[in-house]
């Protein structure tokens, strides 16, 4: 069920409207099954993954919290095996086959017809997580399986997240009966953050779309230009895709009074390739900085091991977004200007080279997004071949079309154009801390009620869904 | 309860808001000042006086039917509803609407062969269903009949006919000329239309003011042979008849005349009208195929068509005239009407219908429609551009042409017989 559907759009208002009406020491139940109905829309047999993953986690946290160690082991490898068999299985046996065949054996491992479960891996992470945060104390075990099956199925964000933690959901979700849902401030912020999602999701991400694959999926008639464009074109998509997801789930979740995490904080706005990651898909980032990085070390244990340990986190965010080459290669490109920039500040450090000044922030800013975008070609590419070949093909300077034969009509330009520089205040005010809602309500209240109106009618008007496009699924419903 | 009241009235006001501006949008980006649909519902809604009798159907039924004659010569007030490419949920939607303030006698639903054999899927044309629904009063009625004639993707369009012209918001020519159209008073009242070479003649017709020159007709490709019925169609056509006979009213399915060319040309028109006629049997109705019609009660010719299947104003006088007499009962079915159209055309002696010219790459046939003509035919054939004409071939039997791949032009091929006679002038843009 996407969030861009006709089905989502009538589910969620009946799943919150019932949701005011219940007693409230059941609504973790009503919200339990509707986020079951919701994941089961995808594919049915879904669900016996999610709730074998709820009982093995469950069961393992109750142990950890026993002062044993094994459980923590044992959960998290089982959930790793699983998303392992699911998503990594094939991928490996492709490669295995390829060296084997190079090989010239005779041998080979098969190939399985494998249907990748939605959102596997977010609540695997989510569920290892958890595991962990009660065996570092940070949290109790959960006792009731089904508040700690709502903490891990709930269904704003269960199949994109974003990778909340326990110390914030599961919390709120203990608390939920006690939580004041009749208050029109979650309602009105929920709605709006809705909007917004919408908007950054039908108006510009799935515009933005429509050029991104026309040139990718025929990328050997573009040069330079046509690729470049596209590219960037993709950085605004995957951005305003992702975090339209991220807002209507939050939207959502906060009608109901739960607060999600934010998982974007402008993050074109990054002074540099750190900063960045510290505002792309921040649960991600947390996620891997907490289980993996400073287990491994951090920063705590030398330069050169510092890097290595950059290395694997980032080779393991490219995993983890796709068992593919060109994924890989995107993680670790990251893991390159990482280690470029922090072996560029100790080279600043050493010849004491002064740092830019304020002044050189927009430059900052343009570099790193530079070098993040030349990163998204290998991401957004249909495999590595591709990614090489549209590079190849960036050396050709030569105009090949004209901008409106890339899929978007004149019109399509407009709007889209308009629309990211509507994004752009927006971020550009987030960035200064810059209230929008609140400069809104200081308003006489006409005015922010014309803003959101137009915001809804935009959404309804200029949104690319219905007759002559394919609805489109979030991009990271495909992790 | 002050904020609830509060926002209670931000959230009105917002909607009032939404409104105001969908209104003004649709002032400016909607040109309507042309549409016939629009002054067939204005005068639909308006009619004083009852309807008796209602017309529905596609295009061959708002050109075919003249209601000024119909009520001359039957007495009673009839409407022709018909609309371009109307398929027959929205002739259901049209006679449940005419049912609220008309106490109708009788209903006849055109069938056209071309609006048979689809579901709302695969239509491929939404704008048939939209030139109804943008004119139909807000009521259950429209809102079932959007929902059932368009799928989930176009429900937005549907509801919101602001959004299908959303693309026209940055052409600043184009909302000038429609608010100067839309500012004009022959808009504002709902004035009667004029095109080139036809017009709005009243009641849902359009009266067209010329016909084929003798001994022209000709096409590229030919015609798509007839699907069946489908599902959907069946299941309309029996909501029709159900919903007819509940409210006590007659219905009459029928076909109006089409050209010869065309029907001998599909070949399987027959099969067409056993399958209309067996349904039409089966519920105890009147099926009339005017393509029928024993040649002694009207033979429109080419002056009678404004192309190979619709008639103009002067065919739409003869065939009116005749259904009037039908429906008066002066004239009774069984004596008007063969049993299949095989039967009428293999009447015809040594008649050339027209010419069809089959294109496949670069590489065109000429096929001459024709009933009972064993003698050799004689082509010659111009490339014409403008005023250039360029002769390809002269009275040659040679039906094979080659032009270069991906041309486009027009060909002018004149057919002789043996006697020298011309028998077919047709251009065909190929």
């Amino acid at each position: 069920m996407l969030f861009n559907s006709y089905d989502f759009l009538l589910f969620f208002p009946l799943v919150v409207l019932a949701y005011f009406i219940i007693p409230a020491k059941i609504r973790y139940i009503w919200i339990l099954l509707a986020s079951y109905y919701f994941y089961s829309v995808w594919n049915p047999k879904f669900v016996f993954l999610l709730i074998s993953v709820t009982v093995i986690t469950y069961l393992a946290a109750i142990g950890v919290e026993r002062k044993k160690k094994w459980p923590l082991i044992v959960g998290s490898s089982v959930c790793f095996l699983v998303l392992f068999g699911f998503k990594y299985l094939n991928f490996v046996s492709e490669n295995v086959n390829r060296i084997l065949s190079s090989m010239e054996a005779s041998t080979t491992i098969p190939y399985f017809d494998i249907v990748l479960p939605v959102g596997i891996s977010f609540y695997t992470f989510q569920a290892v997580g958890y595991v962990i945060d009660v065996y570092r104390g940070k949290i109790s075990a959960e006792k009731n399986i089904l508040r700690y099956g709502l903490f891990l199925s709930f269904f704003p964000q269960l199949v994109a997240g974003p990778i909340e933690r326990s110390e914030n959901l599961l919390k709120q979700l203990r608390n939920i009966h006690t939580i004041n849902i009749y208050k029109w401030e979650n309602i009105a912020s929920g709605f709006k953050l809705m909007v917004w999602g919408y908007f950054e999701k039908v108006v510009i991400a799935d515009r933005a779309a429509i050029l991104v694959d026309t040139v990718y999926n025929s990328y050997q008639n573009y040069g330079f230009w046509e690729i470049a464009i596209a590219t960037i074109l993709f950085a605004i998509q995957i951005y305003c895709d992702f975090d339209g997801y991220t807002n209507i789930a939050r939207g959502v979740a906060k009608m109901m009074g739960i607060e999600l995490i934010r998982n974007f904080k402008q993050p074109y706005f990054a002074q540099n390739i750190v900063d960045f990651w510290k505002r792309w898909h921040v649960s991600l980032t947390a996620w891997l900085t907490d289980y993996l990085y400073i287990p491994l070390g951090g920063s705590r244990k030398g330069k050169i091991r510092n890097y290595i340990n950059i290395f694997i986190v980032f080779f393991v965010s490219g995993l983890w977004h796709g068992a593919s080459w060109h994924y890989i290669i995107w993680g670790v490109l990251h893991a390159v200007y990482q280690t470029v920039y922090k072996v560029w500040g100790v080279i600043k450090e050493k010849l004491s080279i002064p740092t830019w000044n304020k002044s050189m922030k927009l430059i900052n800013c343009i570099l790193t997004f530079a070098i993040v975008d030349f990163a998204w070609l290998f991401f957004r590419a249909n495999s590595t071949s591709d990614a090489i070949g549209m590079i190849k093909r960036m050396g050709d300077f030569v105009p090949k079309v004209s901008i409106y034969n890339l899929g978007l009509s004149a019109y399509d330009w407009k709007i889209l154009l308009g629309s990211i520089l509507v994004l752009f205040l927006v971020d550009w005010c987030r960035e200064r801390k810059i209230s929008i809602s609140e400069t809104m309500n200081r308003q006489m209240m006409g005015g922010s009620i014309i803003v959101y109106t137009l915001a809804v009618l935009a959404v309804v008007l200029f949104g690319v869904y219905g007759t002559g496009y394919d609805v489109g699924q979030f991009i990271y419903f495909q992790f | 309860m002050k904020k609830t009241i509060k926002i209670l009235a931000g959230c009105m006001a917002g909607i009032v808001f939404a409104f105001l501006v969908i209104q003004g949008l649709s002032y400016i980006l909607i040109d309507d000042s042309n549409a016939y649909t629009r002054l067939t519902f204005h005068e639909f809604y308006a009619q004083q006086e009852n309807i008796d009798t209602l017309y529905v159907g596609s295009s061959h039924c708002f050109r075919a039917v003249n209601p000024q004659i119909m009520d001359e010569k039957t007495g009673k007030n009839n409407f022709n509803a018909g609309t371009s490419c109307q398929y027959l949920d929205g002739s259901y939607a049209i006679i449940q609407e005419a049912v609220k303030s008309n106490k109708l006698e009788r209903v006849y639903v055109e069938m056209y062969y071309g609006q048979i054999g689809y579901e709302p899927g695969n239509r491929g044309n939404t704008t048939a269903t939209y030139i109804i629904s943008d004119y139909m009063k807000l009521s259950v009625n429209k809102v079932k009949y959007l929902l059932q004639a368009t799928d989930s993707e176009s429900y937005v369009n549907s509801f919101l006919p602001l959004r299908r012209e959303i693309n026209k918001i940055f052409d600043y020519d184009y909302i000038v000329n429609t608010v100067q159209n839309k500012s004009t008073d022959q808009y504002k009242n709902y004035d009667y239309i004029t095109k080139d070479n036809e017009f709005y003649h009243g009641k849902g017709f359009v009266y067209s003011n010329y016909g084929v020159p003798e001994n022209t007709y000709g096409d590229l490709n030919g015609f798509a042979q007839i699907n069946t019925m489908s599902e959907y169609d069946k299941d309309n056509m029996q909501k029709i008849i159900d919903y007819c006979k509940k409210h006590d009213i007659e219905v009459v399915f029928f076909s109006t005349p089409m050209s010869d060319f065309r029907l001998v040309s599909l070949a399987n028109y027959d099969n067409y009208v056993q399958e209309i006629r067996a349904f039409c049997e089966k519920n105890d109705v009147e099926y009339w195929d005017f393509n029928l019609c024993r040649r002694e009660y009207m033979e429109p010719d080419e002056s009678c068509f404004i192309d190979d299947n619709h008639l103009s104003g002067k065919g739409a006088e003869v065939f009116s005239l005749l259904l009037a007499e039908l429906d008066n009962g002066t004239l009774k079915p069984e004596d008007v009407f063969l049993d299949t159209y095989q039967e009428k055309v293999s009447e015809d002696k040594d008649t050339i219908y027209g010419t069809i010219l089959y294109q496949n790459g670069s590489e065109y046939s000429i096929e001459t429609v024709k009933q009972d003509y064993s003698g050799i035919l004689y082509y010659t054939v111009y490339k014409e551009n403008g005023e250039e004409s360029t002769l390809l071939q002269e009275n040659s039997e040679n039906t094979y042409l080659q032009l270069p791949e991906g041309e486009h032009g027009s060909l002018r091929i004149i057919t002789t017989d043996e006697s020298g006679m011309e028998r077919n002038n047709t251009v065909i843009n190929y």
